[in-house]
């Protein structure tokens, strides 16, 4: 279980989260917003990598304040600019990701041979990391973050640069994925949240103004976008 | 801060004030056996560094040109343009050195020893350095290697030409002429370069550790195997090299050129210590201070990867620093054997300066690794190298603390022998500790770096 308990974050005078309550179980939610809305900031919370101002997370029971390494060996993260060590492989990269999250050396072969295969970037595993299209680089980065199979898994605008095919895989394994483990996903696709997303939430200027399963918060709307913006409008700038 | 700068650049020339004014009452004829010429020469060397790292930084290597490309805009504008923002800099450096030497020479009513030709030398100096460091910039991301072997080769005869332009002034033109054909060459070649430098695909190559890891732990191991990849694959190892070879020279060389006559007794005792102490300070900088500095900010973007793993700060700043300490370990003790073996050849001074060394690198690699940790630069500038100013602070008490865990070892040593070699163990000791006490505090600095 995914637990915010009034996150709130500031940089400076800016108030990019404000007092966020939420709870996810199993399944896919999909955090939409505008751009600047929070969406990355929460998800770089709930990953350790910035301190909430006020306010703390719950990931499977452990606070992010005061566990964070259990809270890391729990997760896996794919940021919103995916960008890997130049000096590295992908194939070596990936072989970094695995033995930083403990993953045996024999598992670690495997999945990366069938996520390779999976994602169609298997002639570039032994090429340098900086010369990989924008679109490899997010395929790479995507594996990493599934590579050891982690409980809760955060995702910032997953399918950014990819190609339609892998568009279409890399949706359906999130999907599946989120059959057993919980997934955090940040975008601004709301047909991509339409087609996997359990539940949603939006969130507009730091605040979250809508949240629950997906037919919830569409409503009478004919679509998640049409539900979004009637949202969005309905709080006002 | 700025301010500082300025006191220091003021201070270094009226030492170099005062060292004229005195070997002109003494009448000292070449206090230090370096012609002008040689001097000149040394400033376009270092007019041509500054441009070359001015130029990497915003031409070849400049990502963001792509929008200027991309712009109706000719493509001898943007060259040329940054071409003349690199050579105001070299000139801008000149007219604040001489101005600043002429103003303290007005002050101090001291004697003006230079000849006048040498500032408008220096002057061209100034503009050649900023041609050549250009074209090198250019010439250096050429391929295949043939090819850049051939531009190198065109690149040297520069410096040949200006040596000899120094002596002879007719051949002042030729050597102008010549420097502008060099960035006519750099200009043409200069899309190759640039989109050589940006996304020239490089053969990985495979670089099996057979040195031993001295490591358990699979992750650390992972980690630092990573690092050993930045710095092979970034051809780190040769600058290692590099400094290691120029630390030694500098010594011989200061040894060549120091006035021995006035030394004798107690002042050359100290004087051979502070030119091992020099070079092996300018080699510690180098090779552990500023590469521990910049071990957690070259990660740049990729931070995340490392951040949201299962790994405590400590680990991380351990592993990333394993290797900077492993290479110093090795390097600092080689610097500092120069003059031992050269001049001395006593078995004791050899066991003192192996374990100084070896002390230096701890207590250097130490503060490094903390810096690195407390003032994190993810600026993608130089492989995360930390602003000038930090870099100069952590350098600063990089200097006090190989001073105290180095300086009193030598006092003792010099009284008695095995009492300094068991103090220097000592302070080795100590400084192991300062290394493993600063993995610890960067560790924790790592932890809260929010990004």
């Amino acid at each position: 279980m995914i637990e915010c308990i009034s996150l709130t974050k500031k940089f400076g005078n800016f108030l990019a989260l404000s007092d966020l309550n939420l709870t996810i179980n199993h399944g896919v939610f999909g955090l939409l917003g505008t751009n600047g809305a929070g969406k990355t900031t929460t998800i770089k919370i709930l990953v350790t990598l910035l301190k909430p101002t006020s306010g703390t997370a719950k990931i499977g029971g452990y606070d992010i304040r005061e566990n964070p390494i259990e809270v890391k060996k729990r997760i896996g993260y794919l940021p919103e600019v995916p960008m890997l060590f130049d000096h590295l492989t992908g194939r070596e990269f990936l072989e970094l990701m695995g033995a930083l999250r403990g993953v045996s050396e024999e598992k670690l072969e495997k999945r990366i041979e069938f996520l390779g295969k999976l994602l169609g970037i298997t002639d570039y595993m032994d090429v340098l990391c900086s010369v990989h299209s924008k679109g490899t680089r997010q395929k790479f980065a995507f594996a990493s973050a599934v590579l050891h199979e982690p409980d809760y898994l955060f995702l910032d605008e997953p399918l950014l640069g990819m190609d339609p095919k892998s568009w279409a895989i890399t949706k359906d394994y999130i999907k599946k994925y989120g059959e057993n483990h919980t997934v955090f996903l940040s975008t601004h696709i709301t047909l991509l949240a339409e087609a996997i997303c359990d539940t949603v939430g939006i969130i507009h200027r730091g605040k979250l103004v809508a949240s629950g399963k997906l037919k919830e918060v569409m409503g009478d709307a004919h679509s998640l976008e049409e539900a979004f913006v009637s949202e969005i409008d309905g709080v006002g700038e | 801060m700025v301010g500082w700068f300025f006191v220091l650049i003021l201070a270094g020339e009226w030492i170099i004030i005062q060292l004229a004014s005195v070997s002109s009452i003494l009448k000292i004829q070449n206090l230090f056996p370096i012609s002008y010429r040689e001097i000149l020469e040394f400033a376009l060397f270092i007019f041509t560094g500054i441009a070359y790292a001015s130029s990497l930084n915003n031409l070849v290597k400049a990502r963001k040109l792509v929008w200027y490309f991309s712009q109706p805009m000719p493509l001898y504008k943007i060259f040329f343009g940054k071409f003349l923002t690199i050579l105001w800099l070299c000139l801008g450096l000149v007219a604040f050195a001489l101005g600043t030497m002429t103003s303290l020479i007005l002050v101090l009513n001291a004697p003006v020893l230079l000849p006048f030709d040498f500032g408008w030398k220096l002057i061209a100096c100034s503009v050649l350095g900023a041609t050549g460091g250009t074209a090198l910039s250019v010439f250096a991301y050429l391929m295949p290697y043939t090819k850049k072997a051939v531009y190198l080769y065109l690149h040297s005869m520069l410096y040949l030409g200006a040596w000899y332009a120094l002596e002879i002034p007719l051949l002042v033109p030729v050597v102008i002429l010549y420097s502008i054909l060099l960035l006519g060459l750099a200009f043409k070649k200069y899309l190759d370069a640039w989109n050589n430098a940006i996304v020239y695909v490089k053969r990985p190559s495979k670089y099996d550790l057979k040195i031993p890891l001295i490591i358990r732990e699979r992750l650390i191991k992972k980690l630092a195997y990573a690092e050993w990849l930045f710095i092979v694959r970034n051809n780190e190892h040769v600058s290692i090299l590099l400094v290691v070879i120029f630390a030694i020279a500098g010594q011989i060389l200061a040894l060549q050129v120091l006035p021995h006559e006035y030394l004798s007794g107690i002042y050359a005792r100290y004087t051979y210590a502070g030119i091992a102490g020099t070079a092996l300070y300018v080699a510690a900088s180098m090779l552990s201070v500023i590469s521990a500095l910049s071990v957690v900010g070259k990660d740049t973007q990729a931070f995340w990867a490392i951040k949201t793993a299962p790994v405590s700060g400590e680990n991380v700043m351990f592993a990333k620093t394993y290797w900077v300490l492993f290479t110093s370990m090795i390097a600092l003790p080689i610097v500092l054997l120069a003059l031992p073996i050269y001049m001395f050849r006593k078995i004791p001074l050899i066991i003192f300066v192996i374990v100084s060394g070896i002390c230096a690198t701890f207590v250097s690699t130490a503060v490094g690794t903390w810096g690195a940790a407390r003032f994190p630069d993810f600026s993608t500038w130089y492989r995360g190298s930390t602003d000038i100013v930090t870099t100069y602070n952590v350098l600063m008490l990089a200097l006090v603390l190989n001073v105290i865990f180095l300086g009193i070892p030598l006092q003792i040593y010099f009284f008695d022998k095995v009492l300094g070699i068991l103090s220097a163990i000592f302070s080795a000791d100590m400084g192991a500790l300062l290394y493993v006490y600063a993995c610890k505090l960067g560790g924790k600095y790592y932890d809260q770096i929010e990004k």
